[in-house]
């Protein structure tokens, strides 16, 4: 867990990179943990990371490709003073939809071979539609004219990038998510001089039953199928949330969409025999035949981890917010945004820093047309719908 | 700065970075590798492998596993059901091949992975 809080908090690391380290040392680790604690070890750090994650996504807009739509209504509710409630609002979907699923467990073990094969076909032209919906959705045509704009630039920066050999796949993400979503948020908040008010602790009390069923079927759907992620199916749920008072349940739809999805796709290993994330490679590694003892470890796994990923993400959140309130945002904003650059840099050089640009300057084109920056997802799902057709 | 201004210059630097993210697509676009020279840092990425193919095996639900062998090494070639599909029969006979695909990892092993019909060509 501790591993999954260093992954979650620093932007760029991701546990696929712990975890390509652990199995380069699986050997000695085996001899020495056995294959449950390793398990386990993976578990824990997946999940955890996608409770922690949000943290640096909400407070400092360095987002990654699982909680990238969570950047816009959590900075927003940041800038309203409640900062610390959207950070709640994503950990009561993570536990929400932890324990949905751990609920629904029979029924999923039917679901989900039933809709592996029967969405799979219908997946592009479902992603067609939410495209088209999100640019008609816009409520007057110069709204529309800017959407579809920057679907069709977003759609082909995400086919040029994602699809050349351009970067290192692994690799190649961060610039373009942190372009698109972080660092143009960032600038946009300089230009308009923001500050970041006092923040708020008390919370708006609710049930968000919508968010967390939202969440479930999100990740079920991203843990299962193949070329769809958290970000693609935080797109289709978001066109199911559109009014003001939706954002609260977005954001718990969200943060259920990513936990959910981590976990879904290890269990995917059980129920269709294919691995669907980093975290489920390396399980199925360890244990090549996945069994029910194997599937009931997991599951305790999760439902342990999971308290006190919860309690560890409201506190940290706690102790990032009150030492942000001390600091004069536009140099705390300054100071995330040269942070940003050097990640860049590090991890994917000046090619790295050319796609960060483009993609920036795609961002700023969606904030200053006043159009919704989720139009801009169009960089993972063109991609997807090529892949499908 | 006033918005409409911003609008501008965003949408010009755009525009122009994708058309400098294109010609970088395009010089670094993937050209005959050996096989004996892939490794895992490669996976993800586009190449194109040629050689001779000493095994074919096909799978019951349409994939074609494809064994290619040049003379630094072999890998498997899968060809997926749908792409089988379009693919017909044009590869039965073949002996030798060039194939563009990405490069992945399956249980320990490298696969190059065609998406297209047209990124398989018989040479022999």
């Amino acid at each position: 867990m501790a591993v999954g809080v260093f992954t979650g908090l620093i932007p760029g690391i991701h546990v696929n990179t712990v975890i390509v380290i652990v199995l380069a040392m699986s050997g000695a680790l085996l001899e020495i943990f056995g294959h449950q604690a390793l398990i386990a070890f993976i578990v824990a750090m997946a999940l955890t990371h996608t409770f922690l994650d949000f943290i640096p996504s909400i407070l400092l807009g360095a987002p990654t490709e699982d909680n990238v739509l969570s950047v816009l209504p959590g900075h927003r509710l940041l800038l309203d003073g409640r900062g610390y409630e959207a950070i709640r609002l994503t950990s009561i979907g993570g536990v929400g939809t932890i324990l949905l699923a751990s609920l629904s467990l029979p029924l999923l073990l039917v679901l989900i071979p039933i809709l592996y094969s029967g969405i799979k076909a219908y997946l592009p032209y479902i992603l067609m539609l939410v495209l088209f919906f999100i640019v008609f959705s816009e409520n007057n045509n110069r709204k529309r004219f800017y959407t579809a704009v920057l679907v069709i630039y977003s759609g082909i920066f995400g086919q040029l990038v994602l699809e050349s050999n351009i970067l290192n796949p692994q690799v190649v993400l961060f610039p373009v998510l942190t372009g698109l979503f972080g660092i143009s948020t960032l600038l946009f908040s300089l230009n308009l001089n923001s500050t970041i008010p006092p923040q708020w602790f008390e919370v708006h009390k609710g049930w968000y039953f919508r968010g967390i069923i939202g969440g479930t079927l999100g990740g079920i759907l991203a843990g299962v199928l193949p070329a769809v992620g958290s970000s693609q199916s935080a797109v289709l749920i978001q066109q199911a949330m559109k009014n003001e008072n939706d954002e609260r349940d977005f954001l718990v739809a969200l943060g259920g969409v990513n936990t959910s999805d981590s976990i879904i796709a290890i269990l995917a290993l059980y129920i269709i025999g294919n691995p669907r994330s980093g975290a489920s490679i390396a399980v199925e590694k360890l244990v090549p035949q996945m069994d029910t003892g194997g599937l009931l470890l997991i599951l305790g796994t999760v439902l342990f981890s999971t308290f006190f990923a919860v309690f560890l993400t409201l506190n940290i959140a706690k102790i990032m917010i009150l030492q942000i309130e001390r600091i004069d945002y536009s140099r705390l904003t300054r100071g995330i945004l040269v942070f940003l650059v050097i990640l860049i840099v590090a991890f994917s050089g000046f090619t790295g820093l050319v796609i960060a640009a483009v993609g920036t300057s795609m961002g700023i084109m969606a904030h200053a047309s006043g159009v919704r920056k989720s139009s801009l997802m169009a960089v993972l799902i063109v991609p997807t719908i090529i892949y499908f057709l | 700065m006033k918005e409409k201004g911003l609008l501008s210059i965003s949408f010009l630097i755009s525009t122009a970075g994708l058309l400098i993210i294109f010609a970088m697509g395009q010089y670094s676009a993937p050209c005959t590798t050996d096989i004996g020279s892939l490794d895992f840092d490669q996976v993800g990425y586009n190449v194109i492998v040629k050689g001779e193919v000493i095994d074919r095996n096909y799978h019951k639900d349409g994939h074609i596993f494809l064994t290619v062998k040049d003379n630094t090494g072999s890998i498997i070639v899968p060809i997926f059901s749908n792409l089988a599909v379009e693919i017909g029969t044009r590869l039965d006979d073949c002996r030798e091949v060039e194939v563009m695909g990405k490069l992945e990892e399956y249980r320990d092993n490298l696969e190059v992975i065609p998406r297209e019909p047209g990124d398989i060509v018989c040479l022999r």
